[in-house]
Formats: structure tokens, sequence, C-alpha cells
């Protein structure tokens, strides 16, 4: 008969894995998509050693590991669940005392540490950094002499402090905690000669790396931003050494003892509880949605993100850029672009800004466009600006493109050689050597042999107040580009300046539509009738139904309706987009 | 790596051994490179190297040149010959792993001669033997190292970067200062004829200053003033130790759309002046800082008398941008009153011929003067068509430094202290990401063909080496400087304000 208990502790450990999995798998996979795209882990020894040398790097390497796998969520979210649960195992294992009703105590730095993982600054090192450490200290247990496991903690401290980095003081720190000290006395030299060992060893690599040393404190491989200190995964710490501590002194309930299991109830209800509205305090589904906005973008998911639009419009210059380039895709702009949330240019090309998210998505654009250079500009930004100075898997396969397709072999190489040392890329890079090899092989690909032929080719300079006049004289090298085409005259309309559309919108005529796009004739019936002109002498093909919405729109105007009245009876239209936004 | 190779190499001949394990690694020890071509098919072309060392010049105290094949053998095996006839050998699986010991000795013998270098290469089809190509060895030695910063070339971002030094008889590089440690964008470095006790360092950024050593002596700048256009940048020391003649720029950049120039930096102004650092003021005279010409890139003569620098008439930005040519000029100078002449002498009149000239440079035994010429504007780097050039200070004749240029940019370059070698950045290798290339030029001008910076397996090495190197500069010894003094100063508020001359209220 298997121990009652034993299925009591596994149940709860399987659940931390499988709450863990479904959260990170189905509530916030794209967080984990996010963090795979600002790394690029190589299988190379020059790149393991460049890692690892650096204080905590071995933590660091272990983290950029796992989190190479986080392009597909799924095995990203049981790749961590196992790491939280190894920890939660790990911590149980440190306990000095451990009767059943005091299991959900382990849980406690995984937890924390979960909800470390919500923030997508937060880094996987750290993680592994309390895993290894909890590991160590583990295995340190087993030295059954007291004297020598000190001695072997106070020798192996600074090894896991080199490897893990600062979280590494959780090896000495749970140690200590759990020993039996028989003087007052020879506990407080233990812990000042700990603190010495600890000190010494972060002097050294301050000395060695030439850190700040605040940043050598702090640990430099937990948070993407490495002048901020990661709170979490030192809770986690604090917390691993207090229940080390305190676990010296739990007592076990009787067997049979109705107290044993509400006891136990009492604490997975309070941990549980606790955990569920930490992590929900910790994540952030509104980045998530911008998140799987630059996702699909990415990866080409065009009709996702306009279903994800339907839903619940985007309103973030980012993610409306996301849409308008996923309804250009889809063939759809110059039709329902009205139909959703706009706000302004900033939604369609959004200037660019010194940072590591936005130029990525609007690179998107650039490069569907055809603007080749800039997209490789606002790629290689972006990348220059990931806050902890690695490089991106992401980047350097859009380099790797926009280098082949502008004829820049030499770069184009450098790029898929690195590309080919990953996993996720690997077979991406390998196709795109042969292509470098037969370039020929280029033709047979829609989106490369479109793009050869569509990308700007005319010399200018980028301009983005001017940006009407560069989508302008990008469909003048290419009267086929239907999206330089819809860009130019979205530009017109976000920034409401009618007589541009005007001017631009004949030279579309070639592009084989079937009608007048409702956006388009909503602005042109708009512009005919602001210029003084009867609705009926209008000289292009406009519906009688917007004829007549027109009409009706002029009407309300004159009849002086409220806002909200007119926001509601026109919503969609391209008149509540010009004179209420 | 060279032991791995001989052990690949000698596994089918170690089980032919009949002596055990013990008997077969001693065998693959004794004999480590001594699989070879004796069976090689020759072939009467000079190997497929990467890097191309194929008759260049080097210095005799400069570190391997270590290379691959560009193409895709298994292994190779390189006999380097001596006039004497003494061979140093090695073997590698991807580079020539050649020993700098023996190297070292090898050229010290044949100082002022040549070496024959031999390459076979292991294919799928058996060992090939190339015809043997020379390296000739100057008398003229190189100083003890070079510096430079590595960054990514990018556009207005910056990842980590960093100021490096590079000991040329090896592959050691060690960090100066980098951006870990100060957050910040240093450039801007400069040494007093390549002697680092002197140095000035601009960093930008939330800590942005000046750091200044003179004579041992470390101190941080802030060197923008109400009379300036803004922060000192460009420096170049006067060969007393006194002066330091900078540029201040009002800097832009233009991003071009297509073709292969990515982008410009320009820019709207510029003046030039002197600091003397005696005085602690800031020497900047009228003549030098005209509303009516842009004047930037500062350089002393070696005998302290008189400043190059360049300059071009303004022009509408960016509509004019390829219309901005910079000529080269001359100003004397009076080092002992800090004063500046009255008149500026034309050098080379770019402006007239189409051409813009950018970073002069004259070699510090005054015979020579070295500059960029491209066809417009001064940020050279972005400019594929950008060519050294040397002008003969004595005759006044200019010619292109015709083996050491490339089809691509070639710009940024310095002078070795004894004047014989200079090191180029150089976009040759793919159009992008520049690399340091060292040229020996002769007491006429003549450049030879130029290296890349040697390393360890230089393929392995370039391919994984993203970063740009910088303003390569050479230094006579090893750069003393206390990076955690620098952060220190430079992440205190406090910064010595430098004061412009008549205006030190």
């Amino acid at each position: 008969m298997i121990n009652q208990s034993k299925i009591i502790k596994a149940g709860l450990t399987v659940a931390l894995i499988v709450g863990a999995t479904i959260f990170f798998g189905h509530v916030y996979p794209h967080h984990l998509h996010y963090q795979e795209q600002f790394q690029i882990f190589m299988f190379t020894g020059s790149y393991a050693a460049e890692v690892i040398m650096t204080p905590g790097g071995l933590a660091d390497y272990l983290g950029r590991f796992f989190t190479q796998f986080f392009f597909s969520s799924g095995l990203g979210a049981i790749l961590i669940g196992l790491l939280l649960a190894g920890i939660q195992l790990a911590m149980w294992g440190l306990m000095a005392e451990r009767p059943l009703w005091a299991y959900p105590l382990s849980f406690i730095p995984s937890i924390a540490l979960w909800m470390h993982l919500c923030d997508e600054n937060s880094l996987m090192g750290a993680t592994v950094a309390v895993l290894l450490s909890l590991l160590c200290a583990l295995a340190a247990r087993q030295i059954k002499n007291p004297m020598v496991q000190l001695v072997v903690m106070l020798i192996t401290t600074p090894l896991m402090l080199w490897l893990c980095g600062a979280l590494g003081v959780a090896y000495p720190l749970v140690l200590l905690a759990r020993m039996k000290w028989h003087r007052a006395w020879s506990a407080i030299a233990w812990v000042c000669l700990t603190a010495c060992v600890v000190a010494g060893t972060f002097a050294a690599q301050r000395y060695v790396h030439a850190l700040p040393l605040g940043r050598v404190v702090s640990g430099i491989h937990y948070y993407r931003f490495p002048q901020i200190i990661a709170a979490w995964p030192w809770v986690a710490v604090l917390a691993s050494a207090a229940i080390a501590l305190v676990s010296r002194w739990l007592k076990p309930v009787a067997k049979g003892s109705k107290m044993r299991y509400a006891v136990l109830g009492a604490l997975i209800v309070v941990i549980g509880g606790s955990g569920f509205a930490g992590v929900n305090r910790c994540s952030d589904m509104g980045k998530e949605e911008l998140m799987a906005y630059d996702y699909w973008a990415r990866t080409k998911q065009w009709s996702k993100i306009v279903d994800k639009a339907l839903k619940k419009n985007p309103d973030v210059p980012m993610s409306v850029a996301c849409l308008n380039l996923a309804l250009a895709k889809t063939g759809q702009l110059a039709d329902y672009m009205f139909l959703f949330y706009q706000n302004g240019s900033q939604g369609l090309l959004p200037t660019f800004v010194r940072d590591f998210t936005s130029p990525l998505a609007t690179s998107e654009a650039y490069y569907h466009l055809g603007f080749l250079n800039t997209a490789q500009r606002f790629t290689f930004e972006a990348q220059e600006a990931i806050p902890d100075f690695q490089k991106s898997g992401r980047c350097y396969k859009r380099l790797a493109e926009t280098s082949m397709l502008t004829g820049n072999k030499a770069v184009a190489q450098k790029y898929i050689k690195s590309l080919q040392h990953t996993l996720v890329y690997r077979n991406w890079a390998n196709w795109a050597q042969e292509m470098l090899d037969n370039p020929d092989g280029l033709k047979d690909n829609p989106e490369y042999s479109w793009l050869s032929a569509a990308q700007s080719r005319g010399d200018f300079y980028y301009s983005e107040d001017e940006m009407d006049s560069m989508l302008g004289l990008l469909f003048q090298q290419s009267s086929t580009n239907k999206m330089a085409y819809e860009y130019l005259m979205a530009w017109c309309l976000l920034n409401k300046n009618l007589p541009r559309f005007e001017q631009c919108y004949p030279i579309g005529a070639g592009l084989g539509y079937d009608h007048i796009p409702m956006a388009y004739q909503e602005a042109l019936a708009l512009h005919w009738t602001r210029l003084g002109n009867p609705l009926e002498t209008i000289p292009w093909v406009v519906s009688d139904q917007v004829c007549q919405r027109m009409a009706q729109f002029i009407a309300d105007v004159q009849a002086q309706r409220p806002r909200s009245y007119m926001l509601n009876a026109y919503r969609g239209s391209y008149w509540a987009y010009y004179f209420f936004k | 790596m060279h032991l791995k190779t001989c052990f690949d190499d000698h596994k089918g001949f170690s089980r032919k051994l009949s002596g055990g394990f013990i008997g077969a690694f001693l065998a693959m020890l004794a004999g480590c490179t001594a699989e070879t071509s004796q069976n090689a098919s020759e072939v009467a072309a000079m190997p497929g190297i990467w890097p191309d060392y194929i008759g260049v010049t080097v210095p005799r105290n400069i570190a391997p040149l270590n290379f691959n094949m560009a193409d895709s053998a298994l292994a190779m095996d390189v006999s380097i010959q001596g006039a004497d006839g003494t061979v140093i050998r090695s073997q590698g699986s991807e580079a020539s792993g050649i020993s700098i010991r023996q190297w070292h000795k090898l050229l010290d013998q044949n100082s002022g001669d040549s070496v024959m270098v031999t390459v076979a290469a292991k294919y799928a089809d058996g060992w090939r033997q190339y015809r043997p190509f020379p390296i000739y060895v100057s008398h003229d030695s190189i100083d003890y190292g070079l510096t430079y910063r590595l960054i990514a070339p990018g556009y207005e971002v910056y990842s980590k970067m960093g100021i490096y030094e590079r000991n040329l008889s090896n592959y050691d590089e060690k960090a100066i200062l980098e951006n870990t440690q100060v957050d910040g964008c240093m450039n801007c470095h400069a040494y007093n004829q390549c002697d680092p006790d002197w140095y000035s360092m601009h960093v930008r950024g939330s800590h942005g200053a000046t750091l200044l050593r003179k004579d041992g002596e470390m101190a941080v700048y802030d060197t923008s003033t109400d009379a300036t256009l803004g922060l000192c940048v460009y420096p170049y020391w006067h060969p007393s130790g006194r002066y330091i003649a900078y540029s201040t720029n009002n800097t832009r950049q233009g991003f071009h759309i297509s073709g292969k120039k990515r982008l410009e930096v320009f820019d709207y102004a510029s003046d030039v002046q002197a600091y003397d650092t005696e005085t602690g003021q800031l020497l900047a005279p009228a003549i030098l800082k005209r509303d009516s010409v842009w004047e930037t890139f500062p350089a002393f003569s070696p005998d302290g008398a008189s400043l190059y620098f360049c300059a071009a008439a303004p022009q509408e930005i960016p509509q004019g941008l390829d219309q901005v040519r910079y000529d080269l000029l001359k100003i004397s100078f009076d080092p002992a009153t800090g004063r500046f002449g009255q008149e500026i002498d034309t050098v080379i009149h770019a402006s007239a011929m189409g051409k813009s000239v950018s970073w002069p440079k004259p070699s510090f035994d005054g015979k020579h003067l070295a500059y960029t010429l491209s066809d417009y504007g001064n940020f050279s780097i972005w400019h594929p068509e950008s060519d050294i050039h040397i002008l003969d200070l004595a005759t006044g004749e200019s010619k292109p430094m015709a083996l050491a240029n490339s089809e691509d940019a070639d710009s940024y370059h310095n002078w070795s202290s004894n004047s014989r070698w200079m090191v180029i950045g150089s976009r040759r290798d793919d159009g992008w990401h520049t690399r340091a290339y060292i040229c020996h030029v002769d007491d006429e001008g003549n450049a030879s063909k130029p290296f890349l910076l040697p390393q360890e397996n230089p393929r392995r090495y370039y391919d994984q080496q993203y970063r740009s190197y910088n303003i390569p500069e050479f230094v006579k010894r090893p750069v003393d400087l206390d990076k955690f003094e620098a952060e220190r100063i430079l992440t205190s508020p406090d910064r010595i304000k430098m004061k412009v001359k008549g205006r030190e209220e």
C-alpha cells in the first residue's frame, strides 16, 4: 500500500508543476516568447566560456540554455514547472525536521521565483542560481560530521558564489540556518567567518572583472536591467534560510490526529492562496497582450492579430502598428482600418525610440514594406539596446535576411554562421546558407523573391517628418508594391492630410482594386464636401451608401449633435476619426 | 586544437602499433607533427588562405600570423623556412597553430629578409601541397601594442563596448575601460606620440567627462563651455605634452534608405581649439571658430610649430551633404605663448578636386602626413570609396597608399612611434565591420601590403567578433590606467571645468 503522506506530497508537487505549466503555457505564453528573443544561445565552446567566466556565469549559462526552449511556450512552461518543483523538493530535503503538515512551507521559495518570472525582464539565471545553491546545500547536508560539513561549506562557498553569483549565498545561509549549534559563540564565529568569505569573494569578483561592487553584490544575471535589483529571488533565498531555520523546531502531529490534516490544509490554503494572489499581482496581462501582437507579427500569424483585435481593440502604438501591418498583409487595411482604434501615424510606423522592444515591431512593418535598410537599422538598434548586452536570435535572423536581400553576402554569412550554432534557428540558417551559395533558390521563396523585387533602390535619406514622400518614392520604384501605396494613403489619412491624400490617391489606379476601398471613399467624400462642393458632383465612384451616410453626417454636424452621439453613430468611419480623435 | 589534430590524424597509425595503449600514446606524442603531406599532390598555385598574408611585410616582433584555409580543408600542415634553412612547423585542423616562441626566434633570425611559408592542406582525397609564399620581415620593429575601441558598427545605440589594449607580440587583449564598469560611450582616446602616460579619453553619457592623464596624473574634465560649441572631441596632443588640440562638433546622423552606404555622420557646425594643461585655459582664437567655415580634426605637427586641421564651407544639411568637402589646412602655433598665427595655409585643396579630406595624421618623424580621402563629408569609415593617401611634407606631393587600400572603406589610421608602421581601420572583409590592418611605410612613403591584426585562430575569432575596431592607436608600453580610480572619479560629480582664455570669470 502506498504511503498516504507520499501521495499527498507527490500530489502537491505535481500540482506545482501542472499549475506553472498551465500558467506559463496558456495564460502567459508570450512572456516566454518575449524572453527567448532577447538572447541567442549558441552551442560553442567560446560562447560557453564567455558566459561562464563572469560571476554567476554557470547559472546564467544554464538559464540561457533553458530560455532557448521558450520559443515553444509549452515546452518552456514545462521546464519552468520542473525547475520550480526541483527547488521545492530541494527545500523540503533541506528542512531539518519534516513533518507532513509542514510540506507546503517548502513551496515558498518556488512561489517567490514564480512571481519573479512574471516580470518580463526577469532572467532564468536567478531561478537556476537558487536551484543550484539548494542542491549544493543538499549535497553538503549528507556530510555527517558537523565540523567537516562547516569546513566544506566554507571552502565551497566562493565556488558557489562564482558559479551562481550573489544568490549563491543561499548555500551557506541555508546550511548555517539548519545546523544545531551547541554553543552560541561558535554559531556567531561561523557566521562571521562565512560573511568574511562571502565579502572576500565579492571583492575578488569585482577586482577580476572590474565591475561596480553594487552589481556584484546584487547579482548581474538575474534581471535584464543590470542596475535594478530583482527582489523576488532574494525573497526566495531569505525564505529558504528562514524555513531551514524554523524547521529545526517543527514537531510532527500524531498520526491519525485530525489536527495533522487540518494544519496541512490550512497551510495549503494560506500558501497556495498567497501564491495565487502574488502571481496574479505580479503578472501583467496588458504586456502579455502587447507581446502577443509582436509575436504574431514576428511569426507572420496575421489572422490571429486581426481576430484578437476584433475581440479587443489594441490601443498602444506598438500593438496598433502590428494590427495595421496584419490588415495590410491580409488586404484589409484600405477598407477596414478605421473599424479599429487608431492612434495617429504613431500606430502605423511608430517613431524610433532608443529601446529594445518597440523598434522590433516597427522594423517588421519596414521589412514587409521593402525598406530593408531601415528594417535593418531598427533591428540593429533594438539589439544594441538590450540592457544586459545580450544579442538576439530574432535580430540575428532579421539582420541576416536583410543583408542577404540587399546583397551584402559577407555580413549575411556572418550572422548565418552564428545561427547555425543555435537550436531554434539552425534549420533556417542551414537553408539560408544554401541560398547564399545558390541565390537563384531565393526565387522559390515568395516572401524573399517579392522583397528582392520590391525593396527600395533609389537612395534618399530616411526622414520621419517626410514619411509620405518616402512611401511615395518606394511605390514609384515598384508600382506593384500595394502595401507601400496603402501605407502612404493610411499615413495621409491618419495625419488628416486630405489634400495630400487626394493628390496621392490616383497613383494607385493600376493596383487592380475592384472598388474604391471604404476608408478612401469616406475620405474622398469628406474632402469633396469640405471644399464646398455638393456631394452629387463628386468625381470619384463613391457608393450610394457612403454618399447617403455622408449627407446624414453633415446634417448631424449641422444639428450640433453631441460628440458621444456622433462617435456612436459613425463608429468605424473615417469621419469619426477625422473629427473626434 | 594542435594536439587534437595530432590525435585525430594519428588514430589510424596508432592502432597499427602492437605495443598497446602506451606505445600508441607515446607514438602519438612523438609524431605530433609527423603526419604530413609526404604523398601530397603538388599544386602550382598559392594556397587560398584567410587572412591573406601572402607577401606581407611584418615587424620582427609581431605575433605569429596564424591563418586558416579559405576552403573547407580538413587539416593543414605549415612549414616556415628562414633564409638560413631553419624550419618551424605546425599543424592544425582549423588554424595554422604556429608556436609564438618559435615564430619570434625565426623572425629575429631573418630580420631584414624573408621567410617562406609552405602550406599543405588535407582534403577527403588526400593532401595537397601549394606553392610556397614569402612573408617579408622588416628591420623596423613595431610598438608594444595597439589600443582601440570595440563597438558594434551601429547607428545611435550601443551595447557592450570599451577601450581595449592588445599586445602585438602575442594575442593578449585586456580591457582598459568598459561600459560595464562606467555607464557611457567611450571613445576619442589619444596618446602623446604613442606614449600612454599622456592620454585624453572622452566618455559620453550620464557620467560624461574627459579623462586626462598627463605625466601619470589622472583627472576628469568638463570640456563644455558657454563660448564653444560643446564637448571637446577628436583630441591630438602637442608633442610637448602641454597642449591638446580638440574640435567641438555639432554632430548629427542621417540614414540611407537603400544602397551600400547605411549611415552618414555630419556636422551642422564645428570649431577647433587647444587646451593648455598648464594654465587650464582653452585657447579658442576667432580664426579657428568662424561661422563661415566648419573646422575639425586638428593635429599638431611633430615639431609642434603648426596645427593641421580640416575645413569645409557650410552647406544646407542634409540636402547639401554630398557637397560638403573638407580641405586640409595649416596654421602656425607658438608653443611658448600658446598663440596661433593669423594666416591659414591650404595644404590640400581637396574640394577643388571634388574630394574631401579627413583624419590628417602627420608621421612623428615629420616626413609625411597620412589622410583619408573620400567623395564628401568627414565620417569616411561609412564611405566605401574612402582611401588612405600620403603627403610628402618636403615636396608637397600626395599619392594614394595603393597597396594598403582596398575596394571598401579604408579610413582611420595612425602611425607607430618610429613612423614605420601604420594601422588602418578597414572594412575590406565584409563591408560593415572595421578591422585593424597594419602596413609598413618606407622612407618614401610607400606602403606595403597590409596584414590583418593576427589572432590565434583568425577565422573563429573574426567570425565571432561583431564589434568594430575603432580609433586604433599604437602604444609604446601597456596603458597604466587604474580602472577603479577611473570609475571613482568618473562616477563622482566633480569635474574640472575648462575655461576659455579671456573668459575665465
